[in-house]
């Protein structure tokens, strides 16, 4: 069976290559390490059932879009599903996981946001995808779009907002 | 943080990269059969679904024929069929689409050989109460009920089989919100609402850490504690599922 073979050197080699930034754009999309690997592992077995007819070179959209897709779906079934307070610190007492203030704070303010307000901002950000492009991703029109972001923009603002100081014994001037 | 190039820098942060798989080619190997296995699964339950439609109605038919042209008068009117639950339901496998294995774990089984319980939840990922769990614990009590397939969301795998028979014979009726009162919320610890032994219980089958992670609440219809209802809850890693009641 040479061309399963074939199948199964290619598919490995796109995995190889392609695995770190997978990781990467799953982790931005979904804000927590574990949900990122779900969705990876998902979409990379989904693709490996149809990989005869994905090209080699249309492999890594082929398996952003079907990432994207499989996270508004799972968002859509999984409302059910009670996720407790905060974001959890993830790797916060490991020193080689330790992150940067702004990126830790932009982390929990994108958990905040809806599903589909920050696939947006990920694909248009992240991925420096035009509209249009993320609006066919998405099954959705481009003003959609642009609205999403302008939402989602509007609400990352004001989660990042500092926090007003306190004066102590101030009051009403 | 303002600025759209801000965001976008933010985003290219390499705090957002994880580290690869070492086994990647084989790991999504074994996704890829279980998606194939899911699939097999769903296809074969329309089937006998499909099936049983096609072929109760006619057997039925077959039944009032006869009776009309063979039996008695007063046998003409057909003896009605009891609805059957099916006998076995297909869980997702552990892995699938929509119940990660991080918090849908494989269900274990207990220590004693003849415990009280069933199946006990996997350990790991458990975290102790905290203050957000008792308005979740409440909350995940009076979404439950609502459908099978939402309640395997709600729930841990331990407790799935017990769902289904729950289902086959009607559903939580207990749980209609206007019928009922808590009587009390907490950890799991000998008191007078609950039940003596149950935390022993919990320890000899399922484990210590089992136990320590459990939410008890208590509740039942206004003036009766004859017919309370015990229900318990785990965290697991920030999500709150149902597991067990008494």
């Amino acid at each position: 069976m040479p061309d399963a073979s074939l199948a199964r050197d290619s598919f490995g080699e796109f995995v190889a290559g392609a695995l770190p930034g997978l990781l990467r754009f799953g982790h931005v999309l979904t804000g927590d390490p574990r949900e990122a690997e779900d969705l990876v592992q998902e979409a990379l077995a989904r693709s490996l059932r149809h990989w005869r007819s994905v090209r080699s070179a249309d492999a890594g959209p082929y398996v952003r879009r079907a990432m994207v897709n499989s996270h508004i779906t799972r968002w859509r079934r999984w409302e059910a599903r009670v996720r407790l307070g905060e974001v959890p610190d993830w790797g916060a007492d490991d020193p080689a996981m330790r992150r940067g203030e702004d990126w830790d704070r932009l982390r929990r303010a994108l958990v905040r946001l809806p599903v589909r307000q920050r696939t947006v901002l990920v694909l248009r950000y992240y991925e420096d995808l035009p509209d249009a492009r993320i609006a066919e991703l998405m099954n959705c029109r481009p003003g959609t779009v642009r609205s999403q972001a302008a939402r989602g923009l509007a609400s990352l603002r004001s989660l990042l907002e500092p926090e007003p100081e306190t004066v102590p014994g101030g009051g009403d001037l | 943080m303002t600025s759209e190039d801000q965001l976008r820098r933010l985003m290219r942060d390499p705090g957002w990269s994880l580290p690869a798989w070492p086994d990647a080619q084989a790991r999504v190997r074994r996704a890829a059969r279980r998606q194939r296995l899911t699939a097999a699964s769903v296809c074969a339950v329309l089937a006998v679904i499909i099936t049983t439609a096609a072929v109760v109605p006619v057997a039925l038919m077959g039944r009032v024929s006869r009776g009309v042209t063979q039996g008695p008068v007063r046998n003409r009117v057909p003896k009605t069929v009891p609805s059957r639950p099916a006998r076995q339901t297909i869980f997702p496998p552990v892995g699938t689409a929509g119940f990660p294995a991080s918090i849908y774990p494989a269900a274990t089984k207990p220590r004693a050989a003849a415990g009280a319980l069933r199946l006990c939840p996997d350990p790991v990922g458990l975290e102790a109460p905290g203050p957000a769990t008792p308005a979740a614990a409440i909350f995940v009590l009076r979404r439950l009920g609502q459908g099978l397939s939402s309640d395997l969301h709600l729930s841990d795998r331990s407790a799935w089989p017990l769902l289904v028979t729950i289902w086959q014979s009607g559903g939580f009726r207990l749980l209609a919100p206007t019928r009922t009162s808590v009587r009390y919320s907490g950890p799991l610890q000998p008191n007078g609402s609950v039940p003596a032994g149950l935390q022993q219980a919990i320890v000899a089958d399922c484990g210590a850490g089992v136990a320590r992670a459990t939410w008890v609440i208590v509740y039942g219809p206004p003036n009766k504690p004859a017919l309370d209802a015990v229900i318990l809850f785990l965290t697991r890693r920030g999500h709150m599922l149902f597991y067990n009641t008494v």
